[in-house]
């Protein structure tokens, strides 16, 4: 009886075992729920619209900030429409008075006794924001009445303020060095509450100092501690200098920033530089309430030590913002959670669109109310192979990661394979507006250089390459080659421009020999010339990047020269970028916003990587071509401009800093339950247009997730059997 | 030119004297009349005869892979060194193709109208690469890694368990100390950040696996030593005043070298599974080299593709499991010969 | 029995001590206060903001001895006794990845890995040991020797093929498992079903084969012959004398195997997706979040002491033959 008991007792947690059994990786109602199911495989390392620069961090936190301007969903070319302004404005040249200071001056100087008032010609952008528009509810505001909750309503303040993080020295936004020169009185806010080491004067005590910086005696210990325990013997007029630091006063003034009232704001650049409606479209310059920041800040730097607080640049750790949803939970390598915003303003959905928009049904919701999607979970799958197997059994709806999209549609060129189709997933592709290359760094002895000799080696390893394949090999014949910089869909794009380096290894063989390296030999040595390609392992991609490698080596040895692979972990890599101690390199840049200086500013001198820690990795650096660049940065799209471009092209590919790879080509797949979506790498705000039919979600899961339970049983019943022959001799012998 | 040749010749013979050094080892042990005994024992079981002749094969490849003659082209009449070519590449030389291609295929895998240049028993790569031809050289990676870490550890290991089993006191506290501590630390971790220091590199991953992995061996001889300095041979020998360090080498070591011999072999097969985690990680062999962590890392994006390119992992685990299989069974054998504690014939129920 | 415990952790102490050491020793050789700056504020960032976040965070102290601070902080006032300080107070700090407290990043990235690991561990040691005293009960017969090839057949595969293998039979063709995720509550279970799956099989091999030879050397001892020939049934013999007394070498084993419980397993961790600790610490080498790792490190290595002791102590529990000296 006891035997028979615990043998039922036995089936029984087998049947629930059983029953519990699916490999639904959501809660049930979450599949049948208006729900994005989408993954990630980074974790963010900020949400603080000032800090954040990645992709795949835009991807969640812009559906949360919103800025003054945003793209037109469906329109191609890009076209810039009203978001949180009324309109986009038309520049004004105009003399203004401003209140300017003397000359850059730090915080040792009283603010109000050095500035003066001067007129200067400035182009002016006057900006009017929407009335009626709310912070999503946070606890950092006060109770509003009308909305019944914590909110405020957003004011032209705000902006200011978030143009005053960007200048901030302590945030280091990465776009400072672009954008804060430009505006009018920036730069000075900057520079006033830049740290300052200052020199002792005779008769100076940490006391004093303290006293004149800080306005407090008490302020001396602080001096100290931050000048490795400092005390008044060690002090040596003329000599000693000490370091001061201060926390970042928001209160001086940014004469360039005017706020008319509420909801008029004025900005004021020094020079033409139409580009800044684009940065004032991306979640830099997205508007910062005050209190949140002062909330978080109570909140986590409370138990700080003084110096601390000075020291640390302080992020926001919680997105807040006018979005259509704010962040319900976030949980490192797990998932994020985004909701509906209960106070985000009316917006509907494009009522224009591309003429084949219509035909894909994209603008069958054509007025209808944003935002479409109640909830999107972003799930922490940091394998690609397993984001790949929940997209086929339906447990995500589209797959945000395009690197190996193109590994899944390895059907002939370009489509889709057929069983895909079947299961009614969609094909969708972009070309992308972003470039991909192998750069030389220009300051290497070898392989830099600007003379006739050294332009004919980069020729010639350019020449060795050969894209066609390399695209056929790794991404399915999918971009386009480049012919310069600028990649199709910008303006620039140039079709087919005079070569100096698409493959032709018999040509390559040629200029190799002008370059005095006849057959690779390297004449001083006798022995093949060397160079070394350099890049970075890490854990995610190093399966994906080694066929590459191997692919380039292979590629150049043709030509006879040995190429040596240095692979090192990642901060050595960035090492030795910054200290210019590598040969090649493989690097790739994706829009800002859609203007060819966004992508002719890679080889522009002053950017240099290792000189000014810019995003000119190559380090090229040809007067010509900079000059070129500072003209036509502050054009306006000309056929004067386009000419410029022509010739800035003309120069780069004769001196061949860059092997060029591709202007990749995106495919994505989707769901056919996954509506309304116009594939787009510059539009991060997207995911409040798209739509999913749960109805149909459900039915595909159901028909392709059936658990088998046979072969378990199966197991079990041969692994019992296979004893019954051991205890049946046993019990033979012991009787 | 010359210095092509020798240097060629150098790391051959280098191989070929570790390799003839273990067959003299055995050949001389063997003429002892109790190892006679013992391999003629191994040699009575059947897999472990089996398991032998696979590990030979294995070895016989790895030894194909390692001798080399170097290549020259002619320039400006002048020779000049192109790379070096091992007697595995004079023996099989299969065609490169352009990317995929599944075994026995007669086109290739992404473009149907393209015919391959030879036939590929396991397939190509995506680099076109001959899959069977990777997990060849996977051999000589996986030896070398098996082989190199283990005269690594070798030494240290034995040197440091003898002195601290024998003298016990301050010596064996320093030595256990070391021990302990190093064993408080999780072994990835510490390969992480000593392959970082290192950098990439076969004999880096060898020296790091050396550091993490002599502390096992170690605890064993450490543990073995102080039950042999008691017996009653130690203790005449000491009587006879022979010197500590003639007794060591002389008396204890040869008894303890069956532990030794049967740990060594089985830790081998961990160090060979390790090259994959580490792979995975990154931080193993460096891109350019053929491995079998690397194949098996590489599937890891081809098994997502649609149809699936199944023959990469499929080769470099086959290749792998045997090898590790035959070992363990090997030493298996050797311990059930040597260890009398798990000897089953002498218990009857 | 007071004084044994003592004594055992007087000794580990100095262990603890040069864990710190190692640490300190790696991680300071292994990057430059500058990469670790540059890391945290940005490959752009100012010349002036690194040297002051260097400053700050106190790297640019001198590494054990300090000639320009005066009196008794020439020695205190050094990288080394603030590494040391910061460990014996349990004082980590933020990380440098994201500036949150370490401490609360460790408990809870700790929770998901002991959630997969325990039973792994637990059921990976029942399993073993039925299995090992199955195999030493039918000793010599077809049961033993099989499952003795398929466990050294078992212990020959990689984990990453066990992975990859699991997670394509039962999640894609079998559809019992949900292939990788995490969620909160009692929600998880289906998630960790199959991560402890093939934790237990890819342990087992070794195991079994380990215990198996732990059982069979007991059945040559004198004790079991004097049992048996009593006339005592076998497999009292084997439940009541043989296990009670191979239980001290496998406790031995086991405790061996809880720093890497609390680790938990990095790999399986990355495939199946689970928030814990063996990817924090990898995360953590790999973007040079040095107090996060020194952190996982020092307690990794208490707790495995912790569990030393208490094997000692656990022996005497088992055996009663053992005294504490």
């Amino acid at each position: 009886m006891v035997q028979n008991r615990s043998k039922f007792l036995l089936i029984l947690i087998l049947l629930i075992l059983f029953h519990s059994c699916s490999n639904n990786p959501y809660k049930k109602e979450d599949i049948a729920g208006p729900i994005l199911l989408s993954a990630y495989s980074s974790e963010l390392k900020y949400v603080d619209p000032v800090k954040s620069y990645y992709s795949y961090e835009a991807t969640v936190i812009d559906q949360i900030y919103e800025s003054l301007f945003q793209y037109h969903y469906l329109k191609r070319p890009y076209q810039l429409i009203p978001c949180l302004a009324e309109e986009v404005p038309e520049p004004v040249v105009k003399d203004v008075m401003i209140k300017e200071p003397y000359q850059p001056r730090r915080f040792d100087r009283d603010k109000n006794e050095i500035f003066q008032k001067r007129t200067i010609q400035a182009i002016s952008y006057t900006i009017r924001i929407k009335k009626d528009i709310y912070y999503a509810p946070h606890p950092s505001f006060t109770f509003n009445k009308e909305k019944k909750t914590n909110t405020r309503r957003l004011k032209a303040g705000d902006f200011l303020y978030a143009f005053k993080r960007i200048a901030d020295p302590k945030l280091a936004c990465p776009i400072f060095p672009v954008l804060v020169p430009k505006i009018v009185g920036l730069l000075q806010f900057y520079q006033y509450n830049k740290e300052a080491l200052i020199t002792i004067q005779k008769g100076d005590t940490l006391e004093s100092i303290a006293l004149k910086y800080y306005k407090d005696k008490k302020a001396a210990s602080l001096i100290s501690r931050l000048n490795k325990g400092i005390n008044n013997k060690d002090l040596k007029p003329g000599k000693t200098k000490l370091l001061i630091k201060k926390p970042t006063d928001y209160s001086y003034p940014v004469s360039g920033i005017i706020i008319h009232d509420d909801h008029t704001l004025e900005i004021l650049l020094k020079e033409s530089y139409p580009q800044i409606l684009y940065w004032l479209a991306m979640h830099f310059t997205a508007p910062m309430p005050k209190e949140t920041i002062a909330y978080y800040r109570e909140r986590d730097l409370k138990n700080q030590s003084e110096e601390m607080r000075l020291a640390i640049p302080f992020y926001l750790p919680y997105p807040v913002g006018t979005g259509p949803y704010i962040l319900a939970s976030r949980k490192p390598r797990y998932e994020i959670v985004l909701k509906k915003n209960p106070l985000f303003r009316n917006e509907f959905y494009p009522e224009e669109g591309m003429q084949e928009d219509r035909r894909k049904g994209l603008l069958d919701d054509a007025g209808k109310r944003l935002p479409f999607i109640d909830k999107i979970i972003f799930k922490y799958n940091p394998e690609y192979i397993s984001v790949w197997n929940k997209f086929n059994q339906g447990y995500l709806d589209a797959s945000g990661i395009g690197k190996e999209h193109f590994d899944r549609i390895i059907g002939e060129n370009k489509r889709l394979s057929d069983r895909m189709r079947k299961k009614g997933v969609r094909l969708e592709s972009s070309g992308a507006s972003d470039i991909f290359y192998y750069g030389f760094n220009m300051l290497d002895p070898v392989i830099g250089g600007y003379s006739e000799k050294k332009r004919y080696l980069r020729q010639a390893i350019a020449r060795a390459f050969n894209v066609e394949q390399y695209k056929k090999i790794f991404r399915n014949r999918r971009g386009i080659i480049p012919q310069s910089p600028v990649p199709p869909g910008i303006f620039g794009f140039q079709e087919k421009v005079e070569s100096y380096n698409n493959f032709d290894l018999k040509k390559a063989k040629e200029l190799l020999i002008k370059a005095g390296y006849k057959d690779g030999i390297d004449p001083a040595t006798g022995k093949p010339l060397e160079i070394t390609y350099d890049t970075a392992v890490s854990s995610g991609d190093s399966s994906a990047s080694r066929p590459h490698l191997k692919f380039f080596k292979e590629q150049i040895e043709m030509l006879g020269i040995k190429v040596r692979i240095a692979a090192t972990d990642l901060n050595t890599y960035r090492k030795k970028i910054l200290d210019g101690n590598y040969q090649i390199f493989e690097s790739g840049w994706l829009l800002d916003y859609p203007d060819p200086e966004n992508f002719m500013f890679l080889l522009y001198g002053p950017n240099g990587t290792v000189k000014h820690h810019a995003d000119n990795r190559a380090n090229y650096d040809n007067p010509q071509f900079n000059e070129l660049f500072e003209k036509m940065e502050t054009m306006e799209n000309t056929d004067e401009r386009f000419r410029i471009i022509v010739q800035m092209s003309d120069i780069v590919n004769r001196d061949c800093p860059w092997i060029y790879l591709f202007h990749s080509e995106d495919y994505y797949l989707f769901h056919k339950w996954y509506q309304n979506v116009k594939v787009t790498d510059l539009i991060n705000n997207s995911l409040k247009y798209k739509k999913v039919d749960p109805p149909l979600r459900m039915a595909y899961i159901k028909k392709y997730n059936k658990p088998v339970y046979w072969p378990v049983l199966l197991f079990f019943i041969l692994l019992g059997a296979s004893f019954i022959p051991a205890i049946l001799t046993l019990r033979r012998k012991y009787r | 030119m010359l210095e092509y040749y020798i240097n060629d010749i150098l790391r051959s013979l280098f191989v070929l004297v570790i390799i003839g050094g273990g067959i003299y080892t055995v050949l001389r042990m063997n003429r002892n009349r109790i190892w006679h005994d013992v391999f003629r024992q191994i040699w009575s079981v059947p897999i472990a005869r089996i398991s032998f002749g696979v590990i030979c094969l294995y070895l016989f490849v790895f030894l194909l892979d390692s001798i080399s003659y170097p290549l020259f082209k002619e320039v400006n009449k002048k020779h000049v060194f192109v790379n070096s070519r091992t007697l595995l590449e004079v023996i099989y030389t299969p065609a490169r193709e352009e990317s995929y291609s599944a075994p026995m295929a007669k086109y290739q895998f992404t473009d149907k109208k393209m015919e391959n240049k030879g036939i590929h028993p396991a397939g190509t790569n995506i680099n076109g690469e001959d899959v069977l031809m990777n997990a060849f050289k996977g051999i000589k990676v996986a030896f070398t890694i098996g082989g190199l870490t283990t005269l690594i550890i070798l030494p240290i290991g034995i040197f440091f368990g003898l002195i601290a089993g024998y003298f016990g006191k301050g010596a064996d506290t320093t030595v256990t100390y070391v021990y302990s501590t190093l064993a408080c630390i999780p072994e990835i971790l510490l390969l992480i950040a000593l392959m970082n220091i290192f950098g990439n590199g076969v004999l880096q991953l060898c020296i790091a696996l050396g550091i993490t992995s002599w502390v096992g061996l170690c605890r064993i001889v450490r543990g073995e030593t102080m039950k042999q300095k008691n017996m009653e041979y130690v203790q005449s020998a000491r009587a006879l005043g022979q010197s500590h360090f003639r007794i060591i080498f002389k008396h204890i070591l040869p008894n303890v070298m069956h532990i030794i011999l049967i740990t060594s072999i089985l830790r081998f097969s961990g160090l060979v599974m390790a090259e994959v985690i580490l792979s995975y990680l990154g931080l193993g062999v460096p891109p350019e080299i053929a491995s079998w962590g690397i194949m098996i890392d590489q599937s890891r994006g081809e098994l997502a593709r649609d149809p699936m390119v199944w023959w990469n992992i499929i080769t470099a685990f086959s290749f792998m499991f045997i090898l590790i299989l035959s070992v363990n069974f090997f030493g298996d054998t050797i311990r059930d010969v040597l260890d009398p504690r798990t000897r089953v014939k002498g218990v009857k129920a | 029995m007071k004084t044994y415990i003592l004594r055992r952790i007087l000794y580990a102490l100095p262990v603890i001590f040069g864990v710190m050491l190692i640490t300190f020793v790696l991680f300071f050789y292994l990057t430059t206060p500058e990469t670790i700056a540059r890391q945290i504020l940005g490959e752009k960032a100012k010349k002036e903001v690194i040297q002051s976040w260097i400053h700050m965070k106190g790297l640019d102290k001198p590494y054990f001895f300090n000639t320009e601070a005066p009196g008794i902080r020439k020695v205190t006032d050094t990288l080394f006794i603030d590494h040391i300080w910061s460990l014996v107070t349990f004082q980590f700090g933020n990380s440098y990845q994201d500036d949150k407290p370490i401490m609360n990043k460790i408990i809870t990235r700790a929770g998901p890995s002991l959630t997969f690991t325990l039973p792994v561990f637990i059921m990976g040691l029942f399993l073993s040991i039925s299995f090992s005293l199955i195999f030493a009960f039918f000793r010599a017969t077809y049961i033993d020797k099989y499952g003795t090839f398929l466990c050294v057949l078992g212990m020959s595969i990689v984990i990453m093929i066990y992975i990859i293998g699991f997670q394509w039979l039962f999640s894609i063709k079998l559809k019992l498992f949900p292939i990788s995720g995490w969620a909160e509550g009692t929600d998880k279970v289906r998630f960790i079903l199959l991560p402890i799956f093939v934790g237990v099989i890819a342990g087992l091999g070794g195991s079994i084969r380990f215990y198996r030879t732990i059982m069979i050397e007991e059945t040559t001892k004198d004790y079991v012959r004097t049992a048996r020939s009593k006339g005592l049934n076998e497999s009292l013999v084997l439940f009541k004398h043989i296990l009670k007394n191979a239980m001290i070498p496998i406790l031995t084993n086991a405790v061996m195997a809880i720093p890497f419980l609390f680790m938990g397993a990095l790999l399986t961790e990355n495939f199946f997706g689970i928030p814990g600790l063996g990817s924090f610490a990898v995360e953590a080498l790999f973007s040079n979040d040095f107090p996060s790792i020194k952190a996982v490190i020092y307690i990794g290595a208490i707790l495995y002491q912790i569990g030393l002791i208490l094997t000692d102590i656990s022996y005497a529990l088992v055996d009663p033959r053992v005294v504490f000296e």
